[in-house]
């Protein structure tokens, strides 16, 4: 893979991550953050977008060619942003393994709306496993 | 020398009698900066929203936004395969803060797509498509300081982004129940 692509696969990876981790403090998502406190996730948020974008624009000078191509962009942004979300999805996951441990009784036995939702209680693995498990009992 | 010229020549010939906006534009005429920042705000947007009904309304936005930027794409490239401008460089004696494009100069693609990201965001979120109307503005503005892009090119691209974004608005509208069922596999996967 050229410089250049790899360069941009990795900028646009560090800036999602840090979008998602904005994006879960600000919506209550509590399975989705890495930290405990929703303040670590603005602070590493924005430390991690501020730091992606002054690296790739301070690291070469962006305005000569080569470039990339409008269609590899898209297709070098949809990759970096789905291995940033997978990776907030496993990493999220592990830190917050215990996620339901210190959640009340009434907590862990609700039943959350579908979606997004859930994750303000739980973890992306512990959603899964629930639904998948829910979905057995039905059958 | 139409008026369109003119306009270039007065904003390209104020190159290099400001540094700190030329370091401005030369930061924001390139392929990466706004681009990754509307796609940024888009992913952001996905998660946002008090509550179920709001995000809905959001992530049907970044939905409107995203087939909006196809349709735009698809029109420009049309557009180039009837029609060739040659970029002002080509033509005038301009300060160039860019790399020489080869593309034709109308209509500009840059302004299309993020006119069209910002138009689908402003459909469902008024505040933060403002915002992306801001940065599509400063992208396509930077296009002219830059001595890549007429005015007029910048006008075109920018009319036929929104207009795609509108379309696909309407369009998502009479695909019902698509997109509906989209968000809800979305849903269950719990991702939307």
């Amino acid at each position: 893979m050229p410089k250049l692509a790899l360069e941009y696969l990795l900028f646009v990876f560090v800036a999602c991550s840090g979008v998602l981790q904005i994006a879960a403090a600000r919506g209550g998502f509590k399975g989705l953050l890495f930290f405990r406190r929703p303040v670590a996730g603005y602070i590493f948020g924005a430390l991690a977008i501020v730091g992606a974008f002054w690296w790739f624009f301070t690291s070469d000078n962006r305005n000569i060619l080569p470039t990339l191509e409008g269609f590899q962009q898209t297709g070098l942004f949809l990759s970096a942003g789905l291995m940033a979300l997978l990776f907030t999805l496993f990493v999220s996951s592990l830190a917050k393994a215990g996620l339901l441990e210190d959640a009340t009784e009434e907590t862990r036995q609700a039943e959350p709306d579908q979606g997004l939702e859930v994750l303000k209680e739980r973890t992306y693995l512990q959603a899964i496993t629930r639904g998948f498990s829910r979905r057995r009992g039905k059958g | 020398m139409s008026l369109d010229v003119q306009l270039l020549l007065w904003l390209n010939g104020l190159v290099g009698k400001v540094p700190i906006i030329d370091r401005l534009m030369s930061g924001a005429v390139n392929d990466y900066f706004v681009p990754v920042s509307l796609s940024l705000a888009l992913l952001g947007l996905w998660f946002s929203g008090n509550g179920a009904a709001e995000r809905e309304r959001n992530q049907r936005a970044v939905i409107y936004a995203v087939i909006g930027l196809v349709i735009a794409n698809l029109v420009v490239f049309l557009f180039n395969l009837g029609y060739f401008r040659p970029r002002p460089f080509a033509e005038y004696p301009v300060h160039l803060l860019f790399y020489m494009p080869t593309d034709s100069s109308f209509p500009s693609n840059p302004a299309a797509v993020g006119f069209a990201m910002a138009a689908g965001v402003w459909l469902g979120n008024r505040r933060l498509g403002g915002l992306l109307f801001g940065l599509a503005s400063l992208w396509a503005f930077a296009r002219v300081y830059a001595g890549v892009c007429y005015p007029l090119d910048v006008v075109g691209g920018g009319f036929i982004g929104v207009l795609s974004s509108y379309i696909a608005s309407r369009g998502l509208r009479l695909a019902e129940p698509l997109p509906t069922l989209l968000l809800k596999l979305g849903r269950r996967l719990y991702l939307a």
